[in-house]
């Protein structure tokens, strides 16, 4: 069988969802996603649903992230699906003194960025969080921080892209794509050819198997997290729960090696949420463990453990389900946009842990690329170029 | 109140009279009883709400499997009331769906700290004859065993025949169900070696082969060399209207009430399904002074031994065959259900509807495996019908394909309890042997297979399902 498109997106997670969507409001003619599974059954279904600006690095990366909470403030609306987006407001944890010289630093530094954070005492916290256990001496409170549920979000962009004439093809691998004197002539399925200029890599964790195709080394690497479900619950969890130490990890991830705390050295670090159903979601970790997704009997004990520190009463409630998920790890975050001497080669992916809140502006400035050909500022310091400077 | 008086068989141990109040009245029921089985001696069928349509719902496992029976006590919802123990001055009400508890978030508590890993030769998880057979089993050669049973007690659906077992003299035959765990617990209170953690429920397998186990509320990780699963069967249902009315319960359910609790399950009983669990439950029933208004069975013959259904017919039940149920019908909880004829297709005949008035549906369609631990182990499965449905790809040394875990009983594919004592002994063997210990491996296994293979009709069901789990590619669940 034979299709013709104007653009392959390949991969059916929030990202490519989001491409595909974007690009058929703007007027792509012919769109198709190619999704080897099911629609989001991969990273985008294995996360939390967290939006934050205040884990976001100052720079290029606040930027979009602003931008796509502002887009999720009416994608519901937009969509005709509800993706439970809420802005409560979020929390960075310290529990202890040694790490308050790092959070002042980088409050400091994400004011001058123009985000809506301040210092608040412990006492202060626990008034308008009342969970929090009183070893927390401080927090950081954006009140812009928020949640969106990931599956919710995912499946509304699939289908109101599907409403427009977006085709999905789903169980449906990608198994070549064909380029002919540097430029890309479509793609080789299970389910036949598809002839296209343009193909969308955005497969997260699976990006560089993409890449082998084209004969491109795309250093994105599986950053395993482990995660914890509990039963749902009235509400009771008012906002975004972070501890510190996720801010420091996450940025530094050779802070864990060093470490004397066994926690510390797996890499545990704590983010907390209430669903809008009622289960509190936490976790997780950061762990180098390929492609396997299987949780581990020691991580989920210590992330239960640390967990406790910051929100006691987590101890009375009964666990439903656990899982891991494989964030796209790469340094200097995604790769979005060209790749030098591969015409119609289009990347979209590598967003470590900011994925969900970065999807809908993703969606927004690679589709202005793909129908433009031009890479903004939006994207230039994404670009897979960087990577050949080295 | 509907309560067994004078059951010919069984004695019933109750602990003292205590009081509890339900909606607002006040009742009575034994301490120590399940909730559910105090309720339903109380007369009470209607347990709570379906979440959207507000629909009556009841019983239906009274195993804790199937979350049918959720209610608040003492303020706590989404309890199993079949599985939890009436307590003097409890408050019991109904809610409305999957209700959320109210949290208090003041509570200053932490977890304690990193406990270590408990280490043995042998887990077996299960503690229903299959369990307790393959523990004795790998005891007797010299390992180190841990037993886990999620119940208060071990025995599992042995413990609820009250009739007496076929087969051979090495399988207790003319001997009741109940008797037989007896013997099998008593031995396992004698040996040393096997550690019984009653009340612990395997809550997950995890990589490198450790099993998470909520032992009464607190969390342990067991390492062992060896592990075999042999965590039973669950009842299916059918599909027809009204079938999630109180009063619609599996065969186990009734057993249960029956001959564990001694609560009187009905006045008048519709049994669905003429297979052995069918006739068998039905005969207990009348046991029990409860009429068997029918039983209905959509296949022409009769799936049981005729031993069983004739004790029925002699007592004037009526068996009719190729009869499937219609629809259930009742306020709040069954009154009656319609009946229809199936012809040789398996269609409904028009004009042969009857009612049958009754006030328990029994149903007594078949068990399916409880396959969850074998997916989470990584073992590779596959969708057996004449088995019950997922069951572990296993060899006759009940190898499942990942190394040292072991399938014993209804878990690897649903037969009956005398298999499930043989597949206990063969796992238990198996593993033992395995791990090095002298079992007296040969002579054993021939012996127990040579009794498992006399138990197997040949043609039959059990057969035709073992064969299909060796050929073709299995299904290998990505995780």
């Amino acid at each position: 069988m034979v299709r013709t498109a104007d653009v392959v997106v390949i991969g059916g997670g929030v990202m490519g969802c989001s491409i595909a969507y974007n690009l058929k409001k703007k007027g792509v003619k012919r769109v198709v996603v190619v999704e080897r599974r099911g629609i989001g059954e991969e990273t985008s279904s294995a996360c939390d649903g967290g939006v934050n600006l205040q884990t976001k690095a100052p720079g290029p990366a606040l930027k979009l992230a602003k931008r796509s909470v502002k887009i999720y403030e009416t994608l519901s609306q937009e969509l005709d699906y509800d993706v439970h987006f809420e802005k409560y407001g979020g929390m960075v944890m310290v529990d202890s003194p040694e790490l308050m010289g790092v959070i002042e630093h980088s409050v400091a530094d994400q004011v001058a960025a123009g985000v809506d954070v301040s210092i608040l005492s412990g006492d202060e916290a626990r008034k308008m969080e009342p969970c929090l256990s009183k070893r927390v001496t401080a927090v950081t409170y954006c009140p812009d921080d928020g949640r969106v549920s990931p599956i919710y979000t995912t499946i509304g962009y699939a289908k109101a892209a599907a409403r427009m004439g977006v085709e999905f093809l789903t169980n449906t691998a990608v198994t070549d794509v064909t380029v002919e004197d540097g430029q890309v002539t479509g793609v080789e399925t299970t389910q036949g050819t598809i002839r296209a200029e343009t193909v969308v890599n955005a497969c997260g964790v699976y990006a560089p198997e993409i890449g082998r195709m084209v004969g491109v080394d795309i250093p994105i690497v599986p950053r395993k997290g482990n995660i914890v479900v509990t039963e749902q619950v009235a509400p009771c969890v008012k906002h975004n729960l972070i501890c510190a130490r996720y801010i420091a990890l996450k940025h530094n991830p050779d802070l864990a090696k060093t470490s004397d705390d066994p926690s510390m050295r797996l890499g545990v670090n704590l983010f907390l949420e209430q669903t809008h159903d009622g289960n509190i979601i936490f976790g997780s970790n950061r762990e180098w463990g390929g492609f396997d997704k299987s949780t581990s009997y020691e991580i989920l004990c210590a992330i239960c453990n640390y967990s406790t520190n910051f929100v006691p009463f987590l101890k009375e409630l009964n666990i439903i389900r656990t899982f891991a998920g494989l964030r796209p790890y790469c340094e200097g975050g995604p790769i979005l946009g060209p790749v030098d001497g591969l015409n119609g080669f289009v990347m979209a992916a590598g967003h470590e842990g900011d994925g969900i809140a970065m999807a809908p502006i993703t969606g927004d400035i690679m589709s202005d690329y793909v129908i433009s050909g031009k890479v903004t500022e939006d994207i230039a310091p994404f670009l897979f170029s960087r990577f050949s400077k080295k | 109140m509907d309560r067994t008086t004078n059951h010919p068989i069984l004695e019933f141990e109750k602990g003292r009279e205590v009081t509890f109040t339900f909606e607002g009245r006040q009742l009575t029921g034994y301490e120590g009883e399940t909730i559910a089985a105090a309720l339903h001696a109380a007369g009470v069928r209607y347990l709570h709400e379906s979440a959207k349509k507000h629909r009556p719902r009841g019983l239906f496992c009274a195993i804790g499997n199937c979350s049918s029976c959720l209610m608040k006590v003492n303020g706590v919802p989404n309890v199993r009331v079949c599985v939890e123990p009436l307590r003097e001055g409890i408050v019991v009400e109904r809610q409305i769906g999957n209700e959320k508890a109210k949290v208090d978030v003041s509570i200053e508590k932490k977890l304690s700290d990193h406990r270590e890993l408990i280490t043995t030769d042998v887990l077996v998880i299960g503690g229903g004859p299959a369990g307790m057979c393959a523990s004795i089993e790998a005891a007797e050669a010299g390992a180190e065993v841990i037993l886990l049973e999620r119940s208060a007690k071990l025995g599992g659906q042995l413990v609820k025949q009250t009739h007496k077992f076929f087969g051979s003299e090495k399988q207790d035959a003319g001997t009741r169900g109940i008797y037989i765990a007896d013997k099998i617990q008593d031995t396992i209170s004698s040996m040393e070696r096997i550690h019984v953690w009653t009340e612990s429920i395997a809550a997950g397998f995890y990589k490198d082969g450790i099993v998470m186990v909520d032992k009464n509320g607190t969390i342990e990780g067991i390492k062992a060399k060896s592990v075999i699963i042999a965590t039973g069967a669950f009842e299916k249902n059918l599909v027809f209207p009204n079938n999630d009315l109180p009063g619609i319960y599996g065969a186990g359910a009734v057993q249960t009430l029956m001959n564990m609790e001694g609560v009187v399950p009905a006045k008048n009983v519709l049994m669905v399904g003429a297979g052995n669990i069918g006739l068998i439950v039905s005969y207990q029933l009348m046991q029990a002074g409860v009429n068997v208004a029918a039983v209905i069975e959509a296949a022409p013959g009769i799936g049981g031994y005729l031993v069983h259904a004739n004790k029925l017919r002699r007592a004037g039940v009526p068996i009719m065959t190729r009869h499937t149920i219609k629809c259930a019908y009742g306020k709040d909880r069954v009154e009656g259900a319609i009946i229809y004829e199936l012809d040789e297709h398996f269609q409904p005949i028009p004009g042969t509807e009857q009612d049958v008035k009754c006030d328990v549906i029994c149903m007594a369609v078949g068990l399916a495996p409880l396959p969850e631990l074998f997916f989470q182990a990584g073992c590779e499965m596959k969708f057996v019908p004449e088995l019950g449905g997922y069951v572990p790809v296993i060899d006759d040394e009940r190898h499942t394909s990942v190394r040292n875990v072991y399938a014993a009983g209804d878990s690897g594919g649903v037969e009956e309890a005398s298999s499930a004592m043989l597949t206990g002994k063969l796992a238990g063997i198996s593993a033992a042997r395995d791990l090095g210990f002298d079992t007296g491996y040969e002579a054993k296994y021939a012996d127990y297979m040579e009794q498992l293979e006399s138990l197997r009709p040949e043609g039959g069901k059990i057969r035709n399902g073992l064969l299909k789990t060796k050929e073709g590619e299995p299904v290998n669940y990505e995780k």
